[in-house]
Order: structure tokens, then sequence, then C-alpha cells
């Protein structure tokens, strides 16, 4: 749908009003009633009403209050519906296009208001899965006054930082349980919002806890003044005590301890020495330390004084570990130092920084593993490990070998950081059985993947015959023009999106869907368990179709079945095929439901046309863009983030694609750099 | 109320240096009976043609139900460690778990009966049952891996998205459990501890004020976790004599987990371990429902074993490849997940063993205690689940109406067919929950019956 202009400035007006919590917006319940209410009687309620409610829906009792009434995904697909013209029904009477237009306009400004920075109507809102429900026009259309970032937050570590860090703070320690979850599924992992410590998780980080203070104070530790408190020759005096709680604050937390925390502390110990003995006590105080919530959880609260929109900027130390954070699993010293110094105060400070730490000309492109980990969990292929597979006849499949081959390209493309989107989805030579290695007193080269002895086929999930000669100056290996094109059309990325006999053309689509076109699909239904149905000379595009053509099915599969067959050009090891089940392979497909002009509509004759469409689309470099915002902030965009998406936006184009212009442009943002707080005052 | 009448010491049971010093305990009149569960899930467990007891055919799509005594027939080979109980044993087949089908195991929609790919998407049959019989730890899972990790969610949640833990490694296991009745100086590191807990609540508190609204919320799942663990500190300390009873002795050696293929992975010695953690708990009091999971953690598939492990063959049994039907150490996919899944049953029947080895009012402790024996994916290694075999073990008190029963219920699609739902249902009448319908219904037999408990087990 394109916006009105007339409409802009009233959503406007909602989010710049929405610095105080004094003006949390309302439901417009008049103009339902007005507007909205007398056309669904007149067009919906026939099907939709009490009695009848066709697919379940039923709009007589709808709640009309989107922000705080039960009805939100309801009202999503009430909005769909209108919008790609798929309700009314063909054969029922239609709303005129200005009937349409005033009830997609109340949805619309109604849905605005439940994405307004720091209001979230639904928390299920905050998890990756849900960030394309924030409105693409909106995020880049026009300019806000500013950025609304978003409040105060903490955020639990991720088991990687906890995993590096937490073993350095003592001498040998090792075989630390592992208290905190991941989420499963294709989602970026790293997520304030998806986790907390709860009593499962917290004991265990207890038991690490004790384990790291007995050997803070065992014989071996260097740090004498913990060893001191636990001395055979008699408890310490309140001096050697008080330097022994500073230390160990400046050694987890990285900062001294305040007046207040030193006296609180002391008297804990003191309590405990009561009952247990100095020696039991001491490694109760480290303890104690080790599980503050500071540790455990990273702060991003602000500090100094608001703006005057109520914004505070993170502490220079916080900034220090944030950026530290978006690139390793460790504080690095150039951030931590820089905010000792006092030299992350302002954005261009920060955007220099964060420029030099991401120049990289190395072949391994591993100084900063968590850029290659974006691609990882973006594009998700290393799920290929995790789906079985049998040895295909002919040939072999080596998910492990697979995924190493497309990193090496991925490495290439990082390190050229030209056009990184376009390239990845287009590239037709993939490295086969090749990685970037540095032998001992070598420089780092290309170089064959070691067999480790066993011999393996899998080059055959390439199309290349089974005697295939490996050669260095093959590398990487070139495919046909309509063979080939980027990672989707890669055996790992196809293998990860595979089931174990068959492909899985409905996941592929919805991929296509949510990572490249923005768009959203609904969970799977309870209830529904259908199959891809057994059927002898059948293709399995066929045969998916007799699974999901029924209406109530292809309301959601269209948005995925049409995105997805287009794989069905390989088959599920990835090897190219022409034939399947005997049948002559149909990878044609079409883009819709995207409200972009320049794709919907358009059909392609398989993957690799399709690829280079979207390769080139601005719409899709911009969906691109918002996940990368997704994986740094750790956090779905809101609509008070529009200035920095299209900032990022224009500093990845403005520099021919460059990955590494669009990360420095996200982490000096205002959306990076400051918090919103809900309370504050804004300053006269 | 118990009321500990003598105590003696002095069972040493089994392999591993276990010493256990059970504990008579005597009901007093007024008290309600006690009962407990124990699940235990055996990734890729039990295949219906190689558990089937001699001389009960297994007839391809019967239409009628089968209930006959077990006791008068053979168990196989790989059900063996369970002849000595036969009396007590009930084998049912015939249950169908369609809704949970997954592919190598079902997660938790094994224990679920939901579609496998929702995860913890609702109550789990344990949690429900964990519900109805309290205990100061509603629930312990424990389980055995091939993986070197300590804690994992595969199996039991107390509702959507409420994954409960399973511990992975016994030596956590035991440390979380039994602290308590330690004595001396770890004793005193307990009474620390319960000096920690309350500092870290006051402390975590005070940083709660510095937030709002879900930032604050994550916070406060922090402090109500040292809250309970507070709460529940101060519980233990007055149970510390009989925690101190109950503790099994296990080999700190067992903790080490190594994930290796080419030496021995140690996993059953885990396996045992943690039975012996499970009866400690139950013993001791401290809950009264545990699900104990083998190879249906993080690996997921079942478990794998070096061929000296199960005491046949030369060389690694890996549980993918004989789940494939492919050969292993010299031996057959059949006879592999044979030896596999009688070493877990021999450590099973050393729990039952131990349970029945306390007395408890006129009988024993096993006699108010049921244990529920089944596979995380029904039939198969890539199921289809129109069949999911169970083995009970005991009758929770007479709650229920089993022991030396083989059971087949009407093939899927016939008159009379059951889920594996409408078995949950049942133990959760027994343990006095009188709902209707459990998970998500088979959409694809909704002419059938799919609510209500099993008729036939009912009393």
């Amino acid at each position: 749908m394109r916006v009105s202009r007339a409409f802009i400035p009233a959503v406007l007006f909602c989010v710049t009003a929405s610095t105080t919590v004094a003006d949390v917006p309302t439901a417009d319940l008049s103009g339902f009633r007005e507007t909205v209410a007398p056309l669904f009687t007149k067009y919906c309620l026939d099907c939709h009403g009490a009695d009848s409610a066709e697919g379940g829906l039923s709009l007589q009792s709808i709640d009309p209050d989107l922000l705080g009434g039960q009805h939100f995904e309801t009202w999503r697909m009430i909005d769909e519906q209108l919008r790609f013209g798929d309700m009314p029904p063909k054969d029922a009477d239609q709303p005129t296009a200005d009937e349409r237009a005033a009830l997609l306009k109340w949805i619309r400004q109604e849905f605005l208001k439940t994405q307004r920075p720091g209001f979230v109507a639904d928390e299920k809102l905050l998890l990756p899965q849900f960030g394309n429900y924030v409105d693409h026009q909106f995020l880049f259309g026009q300019r806000l006054p500013r950025v609304y970032p978003g409040p105060p937050r903490i955020w639990r570590l991720r088991p990687d930082i906890y995993d590096s860090t937490m073993p350095r703070l003592a001498e040998k320690v090792s075989g630390l349980a592992n208290g905190l979850n991941e989420a499963d599924g294709a989602e970026f992992k790293d997520y304030a919002a998806s986790y907390f410590l709860d009593e499962a998780s917290t004991a265990p980080l207890l038991g690490n806890a004790k384990k790291i203070a007995e050997r803070m104070v065992a014989p071996q530790s260097k740090d004498q003044l913990f060893k001191k408190l636990v001395s055979d020759t008699g408890p310490p005096d309140a001096e050697a005590v008080n330097a022994a709680i500073d230390f160990a604050f400046r050694k987890t937390l990285g900062r001294a301890a305040t007046d207040d925390e030193q006296q609180r502390f002391k008297a804990f110990y003191d309590r405990s020495v009561e009952v247990g003995g100095y020696q039991i006590a001491a490694k109760a105080l480290l303890v104690a330390v080790l599980m503050q919530p500071e540790v455990l959880f990273r702060q991003e609260l602000g500090d100094g004084k608001p703006d005057a929109f109520g914004r505070v900027r993170l502490a220079q130390s916080e900034i220090g570990f944030a950026l530290s954070y978006a690139f390793a699993d460790m504080p690095l010293k150039e951030f931590v130092a820089a905010a000792e110094a006092g030299e992350l105060a302002t954005a261009e400070q920060v955007a220099s920084l964060v420029r030099q730490r991401l120049q990289d000309d190395s072949l391994l492109q591993d100084k900063n593993p968590r850029i290659l980990q974006f691609f990882r969990e973006y594009f998700n292929y290393p799920f290929a490990n995790e789906v079985f597979k049998d040895k295909p006849e002919g040939g072999d499949h080596d998910a492990g070998r697979l995924i190493r081959d497309l990193e090496t390209n991925i490495q290439d493309v990082l390190r050229a950081d030209t056009q990184v989107l376009a390239t990845l989805l287009t590239m037709r030579r993939y490295y086969v059985e090749a990685e970037y290695k540095t032998p001992k007193r070598e420089e780092t080269k290309l170089v064959r993947t070691a067999d480790n002895g066993k011999r393996s086929y899998y080059h055959t999930a390439y199309n290349l015959p089974l005697d295939w000669k490996w050669g260095l100056h093959l590398q990487p290996v070139a495919f046909r023009e309509d063979e080939r094109a980027g990672v989707l059309t890669h055996p790992a990325w196809l293998a990860a999106w595979s089931g174990n006999f068959d492909n899985h053309p409905v996941q592929r689509g919805k991929w296509v869907r949510t990572h490249l076109l923005g768009g959203t699909v609904p969970d799977v239904p309870i209830g529904v368990d259908a199959r891809v149905p057994e059927k002898a000379h059948t293709t399995f595009r066929d045969r998916l179709e007799i699974a999901t053509s029924a209406s109530e099915c292809w309301r959601c599969h269209k948005k995925m079945d049409p995105l997805g067959v287009v794989f069905e050009r390989y088959d599920h090891y990835g090897r190219y095929q022409r034939l399947d089940a005997g049948q002559p392979v149909d990878a044609s497909g079409v883009i819709t439901r995207t409200g972009i002009p320049e794709l919907d509509g358009r059909t392609v004759s398989g993957p690799t046309e399709m690829m280079e469409l979207l390769a080139k689309s601005e719409y899709v470099e911009q969906v691109f863009v918002r996940h990368v915002f997704r994986y740094f902030m750790g956090r779905n965009e809101t609509l008070g983030d529009a200035n920095t998406l299209q900032d990022a936006y224009r500093a990845y184009r403005d520099n021919d694609g460059s990955f590494r212009e669009l990360v420095v442009s996200l982490l000096s943002s205002d959306s990076f750099l400051m918090r919103q707080l809900s309370h504050a005052e804004p300053q006269k | 109320m118990l009321n500990r009448r003598t105590f003696f010491r002095g069972v040493t049971l089994g392999v591993g240096g276990l010493y256990l010093a059970p504990f008579i305990r005597q009901l007093e009149a007024s008290a309600p009976k006690p009962a407990r569960v124990l699940f235990f899930v055996q990734g890729n467990g039990i295949y219906p043609a190689e558990t089937q007891p001699e001389g009960i055919e297994l007839p391809r799509n019967p239409a009628t139900l089968e209930d006959r005594a077990l006791a008068d027939h053979q168990l196989a080979f790989s059900l063996e460690p369970l002849q000595p109980f036969v009396e007590k044993v009930t084998m049912i087949h015939g249950l169908s778990g369609r809704i949970a089908r997954g592919s190598h195991n079902s997660g938790f929609a094994a224990l679920g009966c939901w579609p496998f790919g929702k995860k913890d998407y609702g109550e789990t049959a344990d949690a429900a049952i964990a519900r109805n019989l309290g205990g100061i730890y509603r629930h312990v899972g424990l389980g055995a891996s091939n993986e070197a990790s300590s804690l994992t969610y595969n199996l039991t949640s107390a509702g959507k998205g409420k994954a409960l833990p399973t511990i992975l490694n016994p030596v956590v296991a035991h440390g979380q459990y039994f602290a308590a009745g330690a004595s001396g100086a770890a004793r005193k590191q307990f009474d620390v501890d319960a000096n920690l807990l309350d500092f870290m609540s006051d402390d975590v508190k005070r940083m709660t004020t510095r937030l709002d609204g879900s930032e604050r919320a994550k916070l406060e799942r922090y402090l109500e976790a040292f809250e309970a663990m507070s709460g529940r500190q101060s519980k233990l300390a007055g149970m510390a004599e009989r925690i101190a009873q109950a503790a099994p002795q296990i080999d700190p050696k067992v903790g080490q987990i190594v994930d290796t293929k080419t030496g021995p992975t140690g996993v059953f010695d885990r396996l045992e371990a943690q039975f012996d953690v499970a009866a400690g708990t139950l013993i001791a009091g401290l809950t009264n429902t545990v699900t104990v999971s083998a190879g249906a953690g993080p690996d997921k598939i079942g478990l794998s074993c070096m061929a000296s492990e199960v005491g046949k063959g030369n060389g690694y049994i890996g549980s993918h490849g004989i789940g494939h039907g492919g050969s292993a150490a010299g031996m057959t996919a059949a006879e592999c997940h044979a030896l596999i899944r009688r070493k877990c049953l021999e450590k099973l029947a050393k729990f039952v063993q131990t349970l029945e080895s306390i007395p408890e009012g006129d009988g024993t402790m096993m006699d108010n205690t049921l244990v529920v024996y089944m596979s995380d994916s029904a039939e198969g290694h890539h199921p289809v689940c129109y069949e999911w075999p169970f083995v009970l073990i005991g009758d929770l008190g007479g709650r229920l109406k089993l022991g030396n029963r083989y059971l087949r219920y009407p093939w899927y699609g016939n008159t009379g067919h059951r889920t594996v739902a409408n078995l949950y249902i049942s133990l959760l009448h027994a343990v006095g929950e009188h709902c209707e319908t459990f998970g998500i219904k088979d959409s694809a037999i909704l002419d059938l019956n799919q609510e209500g408990p099993l008729a036939e087990i009912m009393v």
C-alpha cells in the first residue's frame, strides 16, 4: 500500500508526542464505530458473524482496541486480507476503493500507535521473529525529528561471553556448567528481550561461581589479596577484607566498588564469618560479587543528564562493553581503554574507533568473530549440520564441509566489502573442499580441506563428477549462470533448509519471505499437522500442492510456497536436478505480496533468476539493513529508529555496499548510544 | 508426618562404590498414602518388534483389545532385567502418538502430545503429575547424555515457554539436591549459603528499582530465583538428617563427561548415578516426581557407546548409525539396540530394587511408586508413531490396575483405539486430576474417542 501524504503528519504527531508517559496513545474507538464497523457490517458479517464465523473468524465481537486488546493478531490478518485483495472473496460484494482505503487507513493508524517507541502492545513483538511487524514504509519514509531510542535495559550475557570471560577470573577454572540457555530456531540468538535468569539457570550459575571462588583463593591463585583471606595463619583484618572487596569488583566488573557496596559486602562477610568461619566466608564473599546482576547482565542504563527529549547517553563504560561484545565475546582493550580515557563521548569518536576495528584485510576475517556470526545466524546455513541425511547414491553428503566451503566464500566477500548482499545472493563461483588455513610458521593461504584420511565424495553435491580432480587453480569453481547464484543455491544452505529425505520448500519460502522480502508469516495454527503425501511419479512440488492447496492452508502457504518451490531446481542434497520423480522439474515461481511495485507480480523461471532480481532491489537491501540492525542492537527496530535505519542504509549504499560502513553507522547511531527515559522530565 | 523408627546403614548396591543408606519410614495412620512417579525416557528406546514377550504374537492391524497376564511369558532379551518384577510390570502396546511425531526424537511432544515443532508448548505429563504430587522440589529432571553438557531443556515443561531443566551431570545433580545433608565444613557451607542467598535477594532487589517494565521483570525473575532458593534452603535445613541418610555416594569421575568415539563414554555409569540421585531425592522426600532420560538430551537420538560398555562386540556404536539400521561394532542394528536397552534397564532395575528395599507402611516404597518407561520417539528412529510402546512398573499404591499385564489396544483407526494422551490422562486421574483431554487431539482420527482415561487400567 502506498502511504497517502495526508496521513503521515498525523502519525508523526503521534510519535513526536511520545516523550513522556503522560501522553500514552489511546485507541481510536470512535473511528472504529464510525468508519470500520459499518463497513464490516456491510461486507463481512454475512460470513464472519457470530453465527457463521467462517474460517473460525467472527468480527462480531472483535476488540477494536489494538493497543491493549486481545485481537492484535487478528487485526494483522484482516489488514493483509484487505491489502492484497483476498477478502471479501471474488464472488462477493466488493467495497469501493475509497472504502477499502478508509479501512486500511484506520487499521494502519492503530498499528502505528502500537509500535510507538518504548511501547509494545504485545511482549512477543520484542522477539526477533516479529521484527518485520514494524511498518517498513514508515521506517524508510520521511525523516523523524530525531531518534527515539529504546528504554534503559539489561541484557543477559550470551553463553559465549560467559564462557570466555568467567574462566579467566581465576587460574585453572574448567568444567563450568552451562546455565545460560540459548533460544532454538533460526532467529538471531542474542536478543536482550529473550532471556532472563530463573531458578533453573541461577542454580548452575551459582555452582559455577562457587567453583571460580574456590580457584580465586586456591594456592595456585595469583591474586594475593584473595589468598590473604583464607590464610591458615588466621583471619584477615578489616583492611585486608576491604582491599579484597575492592579488588574483586575491579577484577569482575571492571570498576571499583562504591562506598555503599564496600559497606554492604563487608557486613555480609562479617555475618558469614560468624556462621561459617573466615575461610568459608571468604569464598561466599567472592561468590556474592560473581553473582552480581551486573556480572550476568550487560548494563545499558545510561548516565548523566537527560537531553531535552528525555534521552540519556550510555555511560562510556557501558559503550565500551557494548562495542566489545558487538565484535567479540570478551571486553576489547581498545574500547575499554577509550572509555576510561573519556574518548567515547561523541558519535564521531565511536564511529572512528569502530571503523578502525573493522579494518581487516586478513584472509581468515577472524578479527571480529561476531561479524561472520551475523551471516551464520542470518542465513542459518550451519543448521545443515543438524539435518541428518543418508548418503546419496553415487555420491556423498558432508554437511560440515559444505558449510566450510561456503564460509570460505563469505570470508572473501567480507574482505572485499563491496556490494556484500548482492554478491552473497548472486555469486557464481563456490569454493569446493577449500579453506583458508595458517600452516605452522607460514602465511595464511588457501588449501585443500584436510580429509583426515577418509576421502569424501561430497563434491557431488555441486554436481561435480565423482572422479572430479581437485585443483587449487580451479578455486573458486565456476558454475553456469543458470545453475547457481549465491548462498541460497549453495548446497550448505539448501541442506540446512531441507528435511531428512526431502526438500523443504515451505521453510525456504518462509525464509525468503521474512529475510529478503520483509514479510511476515503467522505461526502454524495449532492442530495443523499436514504432511506432504507420498505419491509415485509425482514431483515434490506437485505433492506439496496437494497438501497445501485447500483454501484454509493456502491462506498462509501462498506467502511461502511460490517462493520456496523455485529451489526445487535442486534435490535435498543440493544437487541440481532436471527431473524429480522422473518428471521434469518446474522451478518457476512468483513474487507477490510485498507492496513493492517493481517486485510484485514478477514471475521467475528458476532460482538464479529470482536471486538476480532480488539482488537488484533497494527494498531487499533495506530489509537486510533491518536484520543487521536487529543483530547488533539485540532488539527489534521500532518506529523511533527510522532515522538510524535510513542512515545505515545510506551508509551502505553510498559506500558501494560496504557492510563495514553499515555497521559503523549503526554502532554510532543514537539508537545504539542513547536510551529513552520514560520518567524523565524534559530539560528546560 | 514421618516418624523415623530406625536407621540402618550398610547396604552396598551395584558397581561404582555406590553406598546407599536407606532408612525405615513409618507412616502415621492419618497421613495420605504417598505417591511417586518416575518417568524413564530412553532416546530411541523401545522398538516393538524387539521387545515382544515370548509367545505373544505381534499381529498387524489388530481390531480387538488384548489383555492377558504377562508373567506367563518370558520377557524379551533386552527387557530381561525387569523379569524379577514381572508381577509389577505392565506392557501397553497399540497406543498412537501421531500428533507428536518428529524425526529422531519428539522432544517435549513425547510427554506433551502436541506437534513436535512446538517445543515447550504447554504442560507435559510429568510436569502435570508433579504439580499434583508437589514436593520441596516439584520436579527433578535428570539425564545421561553423550554430549559434554551439564544442563539441557529437552523433555519437560511446566507450561508454554516454561521448559524445566534436565541436569545431565550427576555430580552437579548431587550437589544441587543433597548439600543440606552434608556434615562438618560442608554443613557450615550450607549455612553460609543460606546467608548468601538472603544477601543476594536483598542486593538484586536494590537494582530492580532502577528499571521499568519488562526490563524490571527480567531482574525480578533473578530475584525470585534467590528468594525461592533461600526459602527452600530453610526447609532443607530442617530435614538435613534425613537428606544425609538418603544421599547416595557418587563417584566424582562420572561428572567428567567426555565427548569421545574412541574410549569408554561412561554414559551408563552416568545413567546409573542419575538413578541413584533419583532414588535419593525420592527417599529423602525432596520430590515425588522425577524424569530420568537417556540419550534424549542435546544428542537427541539415543545413547551411543563403546561395544565394551555393553559387553559384546568391538568398536563404537553410534546411535544414529544403528538408528538407520546400520551395523556397528560387528553387530546388527537390532542387536546393538537390544544391548543398549538392556544396559539401561539394568540401571532402572537397580532403582526399582532400591525402592523395594525401603519399607514404607506395610510394604515398601516401591509399592507407592509408578515407573513409566518409554521411548522419546515411539516405535523407531524416524518414527511414524502409529504405535508408542510403554512399560509400566508398579501401580502407584493401588491407584491404577497395573501389574502382570500385557495390554494391546486396537490399531490406529480401529474402534477402541486409544492414544498416548489417554494413558497420560489415566495417570493424572490417579494422582487426583480428573481431566478429560490432554495435549492436542489427533485430527485424523477425530471420529474415535480420544478423551478420558484408559478404562482398562483405572481402579
